[in-house]
């Protein structure tokens, strides 16, 4: 469901295509055990992710509030037209960083 | 006592046919003056007495021997009608006599031989040089042993002097019947006699004892429980032959006379017991004629109660009883025989074969005894060669319907395969995958389309559970892994047969394939199994004539019907747009109706809602609510219009309501600014749709998409 590839950064590759409320909350897991271990910003490749919905949304949500907690910065990247749709419709470009 | 004789139920049955034909019978009178001696020579070894025999029953039962053979006496001597001399069962005494003239110029030993084991007692009384009268006695009223000559019959040894005449005197007495199928045997003749009838009943109980044994080894290993009741049958009628004939007296039970007097009925009732229950099961009575099955349990009740009223009642009704039940079981089952052959059960041919045998053996001893046929091997032992052609042929009969049945077996099972390879070409030649499943969703079988539409080998799919097909994320249009179990679990649960559309797996590479899915229960040989066939999705060619619609739905609270739902609703909308707007339309539209399950009708309220998907109970908790007295009875309405110009959903609920307004005018930002976790769904849907407006109260929403060119 989620790689991680730990370089300079820690990088969670979601390789689901589609993000919803039945695997919201095992990605959530994975995500803070993955900050818990390492403590670096994250950044979340959505490159294989094509559809998602507002559970997904609430949940980067959540994952956002828990890093900056640490002090720690999410980042999106590799968001498909779709996703970046959705980013945009719901106006949270502007609350993540986005590459 | 009152027993048979071998003639007495072959006449009752040949009674009819003899009486057809005139002169048959020899029991015309004749007269006392034809009365003639036997004149005993070296020329014959047999004398059969019936036509050299006067007669005087004693009424009184009193008569001394003294008085029998006086002169007065004399007068009152009469020769017997019939031949045998023969008054049928009752408690009278009757002298008989004979005289007799040896010409063999030396004295030997003659046999003199009642051929009736069940007389109860006969005396022989011969007259000596000096006037004076001896005395010999046997009968089954002593104990088999106590007989001067150890035979089956009643045999008296009696020393003729050469050149002698004299007269020789027996008394019968008894309950028994009265018939005296008397003859003289020479010494050698008696041997041979002996000699023979030993040898031939030997060989005919060793056939009962073979067929026996080979039946219960059958059984055995059959397990058919015809050959069971076989064994048992063929036991018990022989049993009554050796009762019958007397070797069971000699030879099985000996010291018990009063045994012997009641035992003849008794295993009669038991034979026709079993007799019955054996012609049932072997002919399938219930099914070919259900008259003649029931007549035959009358038969077995009937045969039961002659078993113990032998043993309780009065012996003379037990012995009617038991010959009439024969003569009417013989009929019923040859009846039932010949309808079941008639109506097409072919092993009823050897089993009717096999009593129209045992039949002809009881006519031609009938024939035989009434002097019709001479005395011969085959008319001597007719009833035992009859009987043992019968076994045998039941046997066969037995032996026949095993083979019928399996070539009915094999027949069944080559239309069985021919059917079997039919339906895997037609399975095998579909372009749907088509599989069976277990109860816990594991593949049994799959056709080979799942190599072309999934690229999984038939092969590595058996032993693979479904659900590990299912691609891990529900796609646009299908539903989620743990939305296909509950979908499942609820399959399992009602039986009813259901579709849904699902994404599977094709490789580990490979892209997911959506299809659609239905299954449904079979029971194959008392198996639950699973049906399951899984169909790409079929453009639909009537798309293009689709003009405009208006729906109304009505829904429970389950999230997977809300999945489903927004497919059907948003089907025709292909007809205008793109894809992936489609897609977009039918996620607000997801996110909306979903709201006003769990929003609306069930009451959750934000907070609950992140609770319980935090502590990963989301699903348990909706569960829970969907029960709730209060909620429970809900239902989400959907009414819905498409046309070329507009794409129009309204979704009303049957909640409370919300400040509507609020969540409106701030839309997403507003929570993306507060860093909720909800709220989001309303934003969505305001940006993918032209309008949306809710009604005061906040549980009606109408949702507008306009469409352009």
């Amino acid at each position: 469901m989620i790689s991680i590839d730990v370089n300079n950064v820690v990088t969670a590759i979601i390789g689901t295509r589609l993000l919803n409320i039945h695997n919201s909350q095992e990605i959530l897991r994975i995500l803070k055990e993955t900050s818990r271990k390492y403590g670096r910003n994250i950044v979340i490749d959505l490159g294989k992710v094509e559809f998602l919905d507002s559970t997904i949304i609430a949940m980067f949500v959540e994952y956002n509030n828990f890093l900056k907690e640490s002090g720690l910065e999410l980042t999106f990247t590799n968001l498909s037209p779709f996703v970046e749709r959705v980013f945009t419709m719901l106006h949270i470009s502007k609350f993540f960083n986005i590459k | 006592m009152h027993r048979p004789r071998p003639a007495d139920h072959a006449r009752i049955f040949i009674i009819l046919l003899l009486l057809l034909i005139p002169g048959l019978s020899d029991s015309a009178p004749v007269k006392k003056s034809l009365y003639r001696p036997v004149i005993l020579s070296d020329q014959n070894e047999r004398y059969p007495l019936s036509r050299h025999l006067l007669i005087l029953e004693d009424a009184t039962g009193a008569m001394t021997i003294e008085e029998a053979a006086s002169p007065d006496t004399d007068r009152r001597y009469a020769r017997s009608t019939q031949h045998p001399p023969s008054y049928g069962f009752n408690d009278l005494s009757y002298w008989v006599k004979f005289r007799l003239v040896n010409k063999r110029m030396e004295a030997g030993t003659w046999f003199l031989e009642l051929d009736y084991p069940h007389m109860d007692l006969m005396e022989v009384y011969l007259e000596n040089a000096g006037g004076e009268f001896t005395k010999k006695t046997a009968g089954d009223i002593y104990p088999f042993n106590d007989r001067e000559v150890r035979y089956r019959n009643l045999v008296f040894a009696l020393l003729i002097p050469g050149g002698h005449e004299q007269t020789v005197y027996m008394h019968f007495s008894g309950k028994c019947s009265k018939q005296f199928p008397l003859t003289l045997w020479s010494e050698k003749g008696f041997i041979r006699k002996v000699d023979t009838d030993q040898y031939f009943l030997g060989v005919y109980y060793g056939i009962i004892l073979v067929m026996m044994v080979y039946n219960l080894f059958l059984y055995f290993f059959i397990r058919d429980k015809s050959y069971l009741y076989y064994f048992v049958y063929i036991g018990s009628y022989g049993l009554v032959q050796m009762a019958y004939n007397g070797l069971a007296f000699q030879y099985l039970w000996p010291a018990y006379p009063q045994w012997h007097t009641i035992s003849l009925p008794f295993l009669i009732g038991w034979a026709i017991l079993w007799m019955a229950i054996f012609s049932q099961s072997f002919l399938h009575t219930r099914e070919y004629t259900v008259t003649m099955h029931r007549l035959m349990r009358g038969l077995m009740g009937i045969g039961t109660a002659t078993m113990i009223f032998s043993l309780a009642g009065n012996y003379l009704v037990a012995i009617n009883a038991a010959m009439l039940l024969m003569v009417t079981a013989s009929i019923i089952i040859m009846t039932a025989a010949f309808i079941c052959m008639v109506r097409g059960y072919r092993p009823a041919r050897f089993f009717l074969i096999a009593w129209l045998v045992f039949l002809c053996g009881l006519l031609l001893l009938s024939l035989n005894k009434l002097h019709i046929l001479p005395v011969m091997f085959i008319t001597e032992y007719a009833n035992q060669i009859g009987s043992a052609l019968e076994v045998t042929l039941l046997s066969v009969a037995l032996a026949d319907r095993i083979n019928i049945m399996e070539q009915e077996k094999m027949e069944a099972q080559r239309s069985t395969i021919q059917a079997q390879e039919k339906y895997r070409s037609l399975v095998e030649g579909s372009r749907d995958i088509i599989f069976t499943l277990d109860e816990k969703w594991n593949f049994m079988t799959v056709n080979s389309a799942i190599s072309t539409l999934l690229k999984i080998s038939p092969e590595s799919a058996i032993s693979t559970n479904f659900l590990e097909l299912i691609y891990e994320d529900p796609g646009a249009g299908s539903m989620g892994k743990k939305l296909i179990q509950a979908k499942l679990d609820e399959f399992l649960r009602t039986r009813e047969p259901i579709s849904f559309r699902a994404m599977f797996k094709s490789t580990i590479t490979a892209e997911p394939k959506e299809m659609e899915v239905r299954l449904e229960c079979i029971n194959i040989e008392g198996m639950n199994e699973i049906l399951g066939k899984a169909a790409s999705l079929e453009e639909d060619v009537l798309m293009k004539c689709f003009l405009k619609e208006k729906q109304e739905y009505a829904i429970g609270n389950y999230l997977t019907t809300a999945d489903d739902i927004t497919q059907r609703i948003t089907k025709n909308l292909s007809k205008f747009m793109e894809q992936k707007q489609i897609t977009l339309i039918r996620i607000a539209l997801r996110e909306i109706i979903i709201n006003a399950i769990e929003h609306g009708n069930l009451n959750i309220s934000y907070s609950e809602k992140t609770g319980a998907i935090a502590d990963d109970t989301y699903f348990d908790f909706i569960a829970e609510r969907r029960k709730d007295p209060r909620y429970r009875g809900r239902r989400v309405c959907i009414e819905h219009l498409i046309d070329p110009a507009r794409a129009v959903y309204k979704i009303t609920d049957e909640g409370c309501g919300f400040e509507h307004k609020k969540v409106l005018m701030n839309d997403s930002r507003d929570a993306n600014e507060r860093l909720l976790g909800h709220g989001r769904g309303i934003s969505l849907a305001k940006n993918i749709f032209d309008e949306v407006r809710y009604n005061e109260k906040g549980n009606v929403v109408l949702l507008v998409k306009k469409i352009t060119a």
